[in-house]
Order: C-alpha cells, then sequence, then structure tokens
C-alpha cells in the first residue's frame, strides 16, 4: 500500500446464509461480491447505490460489525480484516462510523458527554480524568454548546443528535470516518449544515471519509472518488469530476436521469429515459452482467457473459462490454 | 383566478391545548387547489404540512382541534360537517397515500382484499365487481400478473411495489382529490421517478387535483403547478411553481433554494462547485414562538420591525403572496 491511502479494500465479499433453498442446498444473500477500493488519506470515498445494492454492507464490513466472507480490508498497515479481540479494539479508535438514524443511534439513557466520552471508556483512551474534557471539546468542534453535554438525546433536535453522533465518532480522533447515508433523516437545511461540518472537519483534521449515499448530489458535494454499485459490485468507479463529467455505464446514467432538480422544469422526468422494474434478488444473481435484465442497450452477450471492471483513463474504470461505445441519454454527458 | 378551485383553505387555524396554554401548530392558512392541477406543499419537519392534510381528512390526532377557518371542498364548507358525510367524502372525493407504504398496508389481508374493501365501502359494489376494480385498478398502477398479485400479501411486494398498491387503493374510488405526503421518499431515486411519471400519467387520464407534500424542491419542480411554503406553522409564501422555483419571494423559500446540492453533470462537473449555503440555526420549538415574523431569527434581511411585527400576506406578483415585510417593501417599490 502506498504511503498515501488510509484504507484498502480488497476483492471484499459479505454472504449471508439465510436458510435452505427451496431445491437443496443453502440460500445466499450475495451482499457484496468482491470489490476493491482504496481510500487515499484527507480524501472521501463516495458509495452510491440503490437500497439492497450493499453499500451500508461494505460499510458494516469495514467496521467489522458484519462478518466478512472472503477479502481483506487494510487501514494503513493494520489487517482490520483478520484482527480479533483486543487487537482490533487496540485499532478501533483510529475508524469510527456515523449512522444514518441519529434517533435510534444514541442511547436515550446516556446524557451527551457520556455517550461522546464512551468510546474512550471502552478502547481505554487517554486519562479518565480528562475524557469529560475532550467530549466538551469535541462538542465545540461539531458546533454545539460546551454545556450541551449535560443534556439527554431527546432534548436536542434531528441535526444536533447528528452532530452528537460525528463527535462521538471523533472522539477516539479516528483517521478515518464511515459515514453510512449522514445526512438521508435530516431536513434540507438541517442536510446543509452537517455537510459543511463534514467537509470543515476534514479540512481541520484532515479525516478521511468513505461515504455511504443514495443521493447523486451529495455524493458530488462531499467526494473525491465515487463508487456506484449495483447487486453487490461496483460497476463504475471514477473520480468524482470524471465520472459526473463523462459517465459510462448505464446504471449510472438512470441515476443521473432519474435526479431531480429545483431547476428542472415540470415534467422533466416524464421526457428521459428511465429505469424500469427494480433490482434481480441478491440470492440468485444472474450469471451475466447483474444489470442486464433492466439495462435498454443489454445483448444476449451481457446475459451470458459478466462483464469485467475495465480502464478508461484517469482512474475511470467501467464493468459494461459496451463503455465507450455507448451514446448516453443525457444531454449534459453528450457534450464532455 | 377565475375558476372556483377544488379544495379552498380559508384562514385555518389548527391549536394544541396545553396546560401552559393553546399552541398553534396551524396559524392562519390559506391555500387553494385547482381542478386537475397537483399543489406542492413544502416545508421542514414540524413545519405543519401533514397537519393540514389531516386536517383536511378530519384526521387530527387527538386532542388537536381546528378552532377557526373553514375549509371549502367543492364550494361545501367540510370543516365540521357531520361523520357520516366525512366517511362518503373520504375515499369517493378526496384520498390520501402516505409516506411509508409498509405501515399503511395491512399485513394481514392480501392487496386484492384491501382494495376492493375501499371500493366496497365508498362505492357499494358487491364482492365480484369490488375484485374486478382491484384487477383494473393494480392493473392501471402498472402492476405486472395483475389477477395473480391480487392474492398476494404486502411483504411479498417490494417498496415501490406497495406504493403502487396505496397508489392503486387511493384511486379506486375515482377521488377528485389525492393528498399524497411523501409519497416517495421512502423509495430509491429510480423508483421515484417511476412513481412520479405513474402520478402525472393518471392525473391525465382522470383529472384528479393532487396535494403533493414533500420536503424536496425538486420535486416540487418536477410535479406542481403552484406551491405552498411552510414554515413554523405560517404559509409563508405561495403561487405558481414555476415564478417561485425561479425567483423565490420570500427569504426562506431562497434559503432552502440555495442549501439544495445540485447535480452537476458534463462540462459544469469539472470545475468545483460552490459551497452550499445554509440557513442558520433551526426551527422554533412549537410554544415557543418569535414575536414578530418566525423566520427572523434565522433570516439574513431580519431587522428589528420583522423581530416585532407579525408579517401580512401580501401580494409579490401574479397570484404570488408572500408574508415578509421585507418583500412586501420590494413589492411596493
Amino acid at each position: 500500500m502506498s504511503g498515501t491511502d488510509i484504507l484498502r479494500v480488497n476483492a471484499l465479499k459479505v454472504h449471508f446464509d439465510v436458510g435452505r433453498a427451496p431445491g437443496g442446498g443453502r440460500k445466499i444473500v450475495h451482499a457484496v461480491d468482491g470489490v476493491d477500493f482504496t481510500v487515499r488519506r484527507g480524501s472521501s470515498f463516495g458509495i452510491v447505490g440503490e437500497s439492497g445494492s450493499g453499500k451500508s454492507t461494505i460499510a458494516q464490513a469495514i467496521m467489522r460489525l458484519v462478518p466478512i466472507t472472503d477479502g481483506s480490508v487494510y487501514l494503513q498497515e493494520h489487517q482490520i480484516s483478520g484482527l480479533e479481540g483486543q487487537s482490533l479494539r487496540d485499532v478501533r479508535g483510529k475508524f469510527q462510523m456515523v449512522f444514518q438514524d441519529p434517533f435510534s443511534s444514541l442511547n436515550p439513557r446516556k446524557k451527551a458527554r457520556a455517550a461522546i466520552r464512551e468510546p474512550l471508556d471502552l478502547l481505554d483512551i487517554g486519562e479518565a480524568r480528562g475524557r469529560d474534557g475532550v467530549a466538551e471539546d469535541m462538542l465545540t468542534a461539531v458546533g454545539l454548546h460546551r454545556e450541551a453535554g449535560r443534556l439527554f438525546p431527546h432534548q436536542f433536535s434531528g441535526g444536533q443528535r447528528q452532530r452528537l453522533c460525528i463527535a462521538r465518532a471523533l472522539a477516539s480522533r479516528p483517521e478515518l470516518i464511515v459515514c453510512d447515508e449522514p445526512v438521508s433523516a435530516l431536513d434540507v437545511a438541517i442536510q446543509a449544515q452537517i455537510l459543511n461540518l463534514l467537509r470543515q472537519l476534514q479540512a481541520d483534521m484532515g479525516l478521511s471519509y468513505v461515504f455511504i449515499s443514495h443521493d447523486l448530489a451529495v455524493v458530488q458535494y462531499i467526494c473525491d472518488d465515487v463508487a456506484v454499485m449495483y447487486l453487490g459490485e461496483f460497476v463504475e468507479t471514477a473520480p468524482a469530476k470524471s465520472l459526473f463529467a463523462s459517465a459510462k455505464h448505464p446504471y449510472t446514467w438512470s441515476l443521473m436521469s432519474a435526479a431531480l432538480s429545483p431547476e428542472n422544469e415540470r415534467g422533466t422526468l416524464a421526457k428521459r429515459p428511465l429505469l424500469g422494474g427494480e433490482p434481480p434478488s441478491p440470492t440468485a444473481p444472474p450469471p451475466g452482467c447483474r444489470f442486464a435484465a433492466r439495462c435498454p442497450f443489454a445483448t444476449d452477450r451481457c446475459r451470458a457473459e459478466k462483464p469485467a471492471l475495465r480502464g478508461f483513463g484517469g482512474g475511470h474504470k467501467v464493468a459494461c462490454h459496451y463503455a465507450g461505445e455507448l451514446e448516453p441519454p443525457l444531454p449534459e454527458l453528450k457534450a464532455a | 383566478m377565475t375558476a372556483q378551485p377544488f379544495l379552498e383553505i380559508r384562514n385555518l387555524t389548527v391549536e394544541l391545548p396545553t396546560d401552559s396554554g393553546p399552541i398553534k401548530v396551524l396559524d392562519d392558512i390559506s391555500l387553494a387547489i385547482r381542478r386537475g392541477t397537483t399543489m406542492g406543499v413544502v416545508g421542514e419537519s414540524g413545519c405543519g404540512k401533514s397537519m393540514t392534510a389531516l386536517a383536511i381528512m378530519r384526521l387530527l390526532p387527538p386532542g388537536f382541534k381546528i378552532t377557526s377557518g373553514q375549509i371549502l371542498l367543492d364550494g361545501e364548507d367540510i370543516t365540521d360537517v357531520p361523520d357520516a358525510r366525512m366517511r362518503e367524502l373520504r375515499g369517493n372525493e378526496i384520498s390520501m397515500i402516505f409516506q411509508e407504504p409498509m405501515t399503511s398496508l395491512n399485513p394481514v389481508f392480501t392487496v386484492g382484499e384491501q382494495i376492493a374493501e375501499a371500493v366496497r365501502q365508498h362505492q357499494g359494489l358487491d364482492t365480484g365487481k369490488a375484485e374486478q376494480r382491484a384487477i383494473e385498478m393494480l392493473k392501471a398502477v402498472q402492476i405486472p400478473g395483475a389477477e395473480a398479485r391480487l392474492n398476494s400479501y404486502p411483504h411479498e411486494f417490494s417498496g415501490g411495489m406497495r406504493q403502487r398498491v396505496m397508489i392503486a387503493m387511493a384511486l379506486a374510488c375515482q377521488p377528485r382529490l389525492i393528498i399524497a405526503d411523501e409519497p416517495t421518499t421512502a423509495l430509491d431515486v429510480t423508483v421515484q421517478a417511476q412513481i412520479f411519471a405513474l402520478m402525472r400519467e393518471l392525473q391525465q387520464e382522470t383529472g384528479t387535483a393532487i396535494m403533493l407534500i414533500t420536503h424536496d424542491l425538486g420535486a416540487v419542480a418536477e410535479m406542481a403547478d403552484d406551491v405552498a411554503v411552510f414554515y413554523a406553522g405560517w404559509r409563508i409564501e405561495s403561487g405558481p411553481a414555476a415564478e417561485i422555483l425561479r425567483r423565490p419571494s420570500h427569504p426562506y423559500t431562497s434559503g432552502l433554494m440555495s442549501c439544495t446540492p445540485r447535480l452537476r453533470l458534463g462540462a459544469s462537473a469539472a470545475e468545483g462547485g460552490a459551497a452550499l449555503r445554509e440557513i442558520a440555526g433551526m426551527v422554533p420549538q412549537l410554544g415557543k414562538m418569535p414575536v414578530g415574523c418566525r423566520f427572523a431569527p434565522r433570516c439574513t434581511r431580519a431587522d428589528g420591525y420583522c423581530r416585532t411585527n407579525v408579517p401580512k400576506d401580501v401580494i409579490v406578483g401574479p397570484q404570488h403572496t408572500a408574508m415578509c415585510w421585507k418583500a412586501e417593501e420590494e413589492a411596493l417599490a
């Protein structure tokens, strides 16, 4: 791993055994089916996709919250996919997580200060006497008052609660924060505040983020590199500028086509080619390209032969047999 | 506006009595929805947009009371019609689509039974005819294999399919107004696009009016003819959607516009985007409302006058009104 990389994920697979299959054998959910990526120090790596694509499972696998079926995860020199018990706890402070729902991810019976210092207590970081002070410093870092530490979660609004969750993630001075849909449960005005806070903390502390979202505009605002995920696999991955300037995978196009904007004319979606159907079941992924069943460009080759991620220069990779040959449906992408 | 609107809300106030006096959760709200058109109702959580829908449907939570104002449906004052009449109106004239398709369907009945129940209750169809109608409706919302899916239970459907079932139920009695409360918020963007396309198509066929409650200005731009912006129990701006999205008059509306991240594709993606503007602070708590303009504490343009005087709803353009002292000054200038 080069010195500038903070996180490296190799051929990560997370499969869940969900019981007996009707015709004998086991039913396996292929939640994450072989993904590779690296996160550069101080940068944000975004993962977008629909629900069920496996993006949250990647987050949980990095955090070691679900068992990893195959592959490896390195945080700097530590192979965190192989650590257990105390040795995992020793590096736990370096990578922390912010969850989607700030209502269910805070213990209602713990005051804010206790919630923020809990990781320090559990991981035994720093002097016990100094931990309340650290917790209060974290409160100010996320834009809350030091005194707010004496309040219970229900005394905060949704946006403030998400600030608390960020403060808790920051307490152990992590280098990497995994953010799983951190603003999806928030109102737009509050969403803007939290997004700007995440950007500012990154600039101040040199944090790296793995940022998971279904919202392309939010990902574009936060991320340096982006992977588009479909049914357990990356279908396109590129530096954000390259992806949004010249996306090449039909699935990425369909996410872009479905995006709403206040500037759009009424009925814009109606004029765009929209994706029909819904993703197939991850228990029995199709043999060829997993997107073929919904892809307007799919051929027999797509249904039979699985496309691999191919490079298009500048770190832009696409898993589509016809990438680069197809006509994008959005006029903005044609010009580029 | 020449034609009489299908739904008109005049100076509606809804209060919740508390130990420390009544709290106005809706304060003097007026809005009108024209036949066959879509009205977008936008605002942050707690602003009163869902409460307005519940007031129209007479489904306010226990304790909440309409204390003044009128709700006119096709000219009929339904503010305090008898419950029996209200039951006739619900389903037949107005129906509602909720945000969570999982919790708003009954898990122990098949979707066919649930759609059929609506038409049996409201239109008095017999079992056979009701089932026929349920099949038609499932076809109308483009559920493949409608006849077979009639006997499926809600858990056998995906989120998008369940929302289609909800729409089928809402449309089954051919209501003239559908209230859709965040109908796509729980869905993926690609499915959201499908649902919006479906709603527009059905609106063109049936001529139903839609009240679309949403927090997403993008959804308003896509769907709405008119828009009403809510803030802290006030309707602070209303008018034609295209006009308001292009030239918002109220500082809150322009604040919402500027804090929505925009997707930049093609050539514009190469430039680093501008930083998102924020609306500082947060929505005031119910019962702790500021004295003057409720938005004044967060408003960059507010002055001493704004903080002490409640703004009036003034006309700032054709069919465009805003509750803001500054907008009034500009309109007069």
